[in-house]
């Protein structure tokens, strides 16, 4: 549009310099995709959620390692997801083996062997550690939180985007988040989990994108470590490690409470 | 029939193994070997074993004159739980002996000094499952067939409303059961399963063969079931349904109800999670064709109880627990209170769990009974007291 503007055409010097604004144009769109279509906050968000499980069909394993006043526990586990469905199936240690959390559209279930049913569990019950039944599964920031405020920051020596979210139902795992997001490529760096009036800060989360999975449309970016720090009260951490991320379809019937494999 | 399964077997998995083959069938013994590696890939084996005392003081009371139910006093007891497993992509199957080795000692009554240590072996679980076509899924074995979000009994459950609860270490026994269950979506699925056999569900008398359609919905933040059962010989139709909300992150709260011969059973419950990862659950239930007042053994000599339960035949009760899960990953405590509103009689119940290790878990649980030997809570035991240890692989 803007290359055949007719006033532009009556001028000869305007004839001249056109040809050349267009091609300039023309390769900052071909090189530079990003700059030419800014992505909205939105979409900033649903990109980093995509780095952190938000797929179509994703497995992939957990290695929980938890410092909790001076004891040590770990555990390792088998996530199965589609967009926010979730089953975790937790392979080690052996006393926990064949222990199953399902998230399905917002509701959890919780199943262990001796157990002779799936009981409903809200996400705010704890994992291992810091780390909630809601962290493994894959995050929704972009559809759960409302985006309160949203500024440009240098973090670390790196080009980040700030955002303030809170929380759009009660249902979410946190009320109040501070995001720290790289400006290239849309990663979530850093989070710190806020209570509901966002005056208390309870702890904080460091991620890394170490992660490639081979997909269709090229080479994903997925999420390999996540390390929480309890900044309440203690000096505690939890560090989750994302390893052998396979893209592949799930099947809906892996989510489903009446084929549960007991 | 036999060379039909052998074919669907066949097929089910020609695909996976074919697949596994193709990378290694440079001969013959490669291909072999293959085939192994693959099947072995499918199979899993995790194995249980429980290894505890029990210690019980039976009432003297109309339900059990003279300990005529031969409770014994003393028992030791080692229980091996072995659960194998085969899946690949269409076909299913499971299998879970169990070799229960128990020494009892009776003190009271018509048994007292009696010694018993027979061993038991049987199977408490068994399926196989198919997949034919996507989405829908066929299957026949002996189930510990549990649903519903509730803690104290299950009333939607038209086969069997005990879900173990008031034990937490002793298997549900299994009843035979054939399901066909479609799931077209994440949404929806639909059930309809026929109970054939009572299996190890001994102490159900008169066992009347059920048939029952299930349908279930899961909702944004809310699962829902509806459930239509008929036993062969009944006229009545059995009306259940659950469903459970998560209100927020922390409350979750549910129902679970049936209506039988014009008789309601509504359950209504709530579990709030609390900031530290312990959880305080509440659950009412109302027994509509429940009793007040009379002598519990003219209602259970009526009939007038529900068939596929053992217990809790008065009109009011109330379940309050505290649970507390791993804490510093070593520790779960729990603590539940039963009542008997109307006869105020109760039950409570303390369990601990210690992680001695990856393997190893070291357990005591006691129930003390309170009320009198008329009451329902009290006319069976004054105490149990369990210790033990869990070894899993």
């Amino acid at each position: 549009m803007f290359c055949s503007m007719k006033n532009g055409s009556q001028n000869p010097g305007v004839k001249r310099v056109l040809p050349l604004v267009c091609s300039l144009l023309l390769f900052l769109a071909a090189v530079c995709p990003a700059a030419s279509l800014a992505a909205t906050p939105y979409e900033i968000l649903k990109e980093c959620d995509e780095a952190r499980g938000n797929l179509s069909g994703i497995t992939w394993i957990v290695s929980v390692e938890a410092l909790e006043r001076g004891h040590k526990n770990s555990r390792r586990i088998l996530v199965k997801s589609s967009g926010f469905n979730v089953v975790a199936e937790t392979l080690k240690p052996p006393r926990r083996k064949g222990q199953l959390l399902i998230l399905v559209k917002g509701n959890m279930w919780f199943y262990k062997p001796d157990l002779s049913k799936p009981v409903p569990v809200s996400q705010r019950q704890k994992l291992l550690g810091l780390a909630a039944n809601g962290d493994i599964a894959s995050t929704n920031y972009a559809e759960d939180y409302s985006i309160l405020s949203f500024e440009e920051v240098d973090f670390e020596s790196r080009a980040c985007y700030l955002f303030l979210l809170e929380a759009k139902t009660k249902n979410a795992t946190y009320s109040r988040i501070k995001y720290w997001v790289s400006r290239r490529p849309h990663l979530g760096i850093k989070a710190e989990f806020y209570t509901a009036r966002g005056d208390k800060l309870l702890k904080s989360a460091r991620m890394e994108y170490d992660n490639r999975i081979a997909a269709g449309d090229g080479e994903r970016v997925f999420i390999s470590r996540m390390v929480i720090h309890d900044e309440l009260m203690s000096e505690d951490t939890t560090t989750l490690n994302f390893s052998d991320p396979v893209l592949q379809p799930i099947p809906d019937h892996v989510f489903n409470l009446n084929l549960l494999r007991k | 029939m036999r060379y039909a399964v052998s074919l669907l077997l066949i097929f089910l998995l020609a695909e996976p193994i074919a697949a596994g083959q193709t990378a290694a069938a440079d001969t013959m013994q490669n291909a072999y070997a293959s085939d192994n590696a693959v099947l072995l890939d499918h199979f899993s084996l995790d194995f249980r074993n429980l290894t505890y005392g029990l210690v019980q003081k039976p009432v003297n009371s109309a339900l059990n004159p003279d300990n005529r139910q031969e409770v014994p006093r003393y028992t030791l007891a080692s229980d091996f739980r072995p659960d194998f497993a085969f899946n690949v992509s269409r076909l299913n199957m499971l299998l879970k002996p169990r070799f229960d080795f128990a020494w009892k000692r009776c003190e009271d009554g018509v048994c007292d000094g009696r010694e018993d240590n027979d061993p038991e072996y049987y199977v408490n679980e068994w399926l196989v499952r198919v997949e034919p076509v996507d989405s829908l899924f066929l299957s026949y074995g002996r189930e510990n067939l549990q649903w519903g979000p509730s803690l104290l009994l299950s009333p939607s459950n038209p086969f069997y409303t005990d879900n173990g609860r008031n034990n937490p270490k002793m298997e549900v026994p299994g009843a035979d059961y054939g399901r066909v269950v479609w799931s077209p979506n994440i949404k929806w699925t639909g059930s309809f399963i026929v109970n054939t056999d009572e299996g190890r569900q001994e102490e159900i008398e008169n066992f009347d063969p059920a048939y029952a359609v299930k349908i279930d919905h899961t909702a944004d933040q809310g699962y829902f079931s509806l459930i239509f059962a008929k036993r062969r010989e009944a006229t009545d139709t059995h009306l259940g349904l659950f469903g459970s909300w998560n209100l927020n992150d922390a409350l979750v709260v549910y129902t679970e109800d049936s209506l039988r011969e014009g008789d309601i059973e509504a359950l209504a419950g709530g579990s709030y999670t609390f900031g530290n990862g312990s959880t305080l659950t509440v659950e009412y239930f109302y027994n509509g064709s429940g009793n007040r007042d009379d002598d519990l053994l003219d209602i259970i000599a009526s009939g007038n109880g529900p068939d596929e339960r053992l217990m809790l035949f008065r009109k009011n009760y109330l379940l309050v627990q505290y649970y507390y899960r791993d804490m510093f990953d070593r520790w779960n405590g729990l603590l539940r209170a039963t009542a008997g509103l109307d006869d105020q009689s109760a039950a409570v119940l303390g369990l601990i769990e210690y992680n001695l290790g990856p393997n190893v878990q070291l357990f005591a649980t006691g129930t003390l009974f309170g009320g009198d030997d008329t009451d329902e809570f009290g006319s069976l035991l004054d105490y149990r007291a369990m210790a033990g240890l869990e070894f899993s692989f």
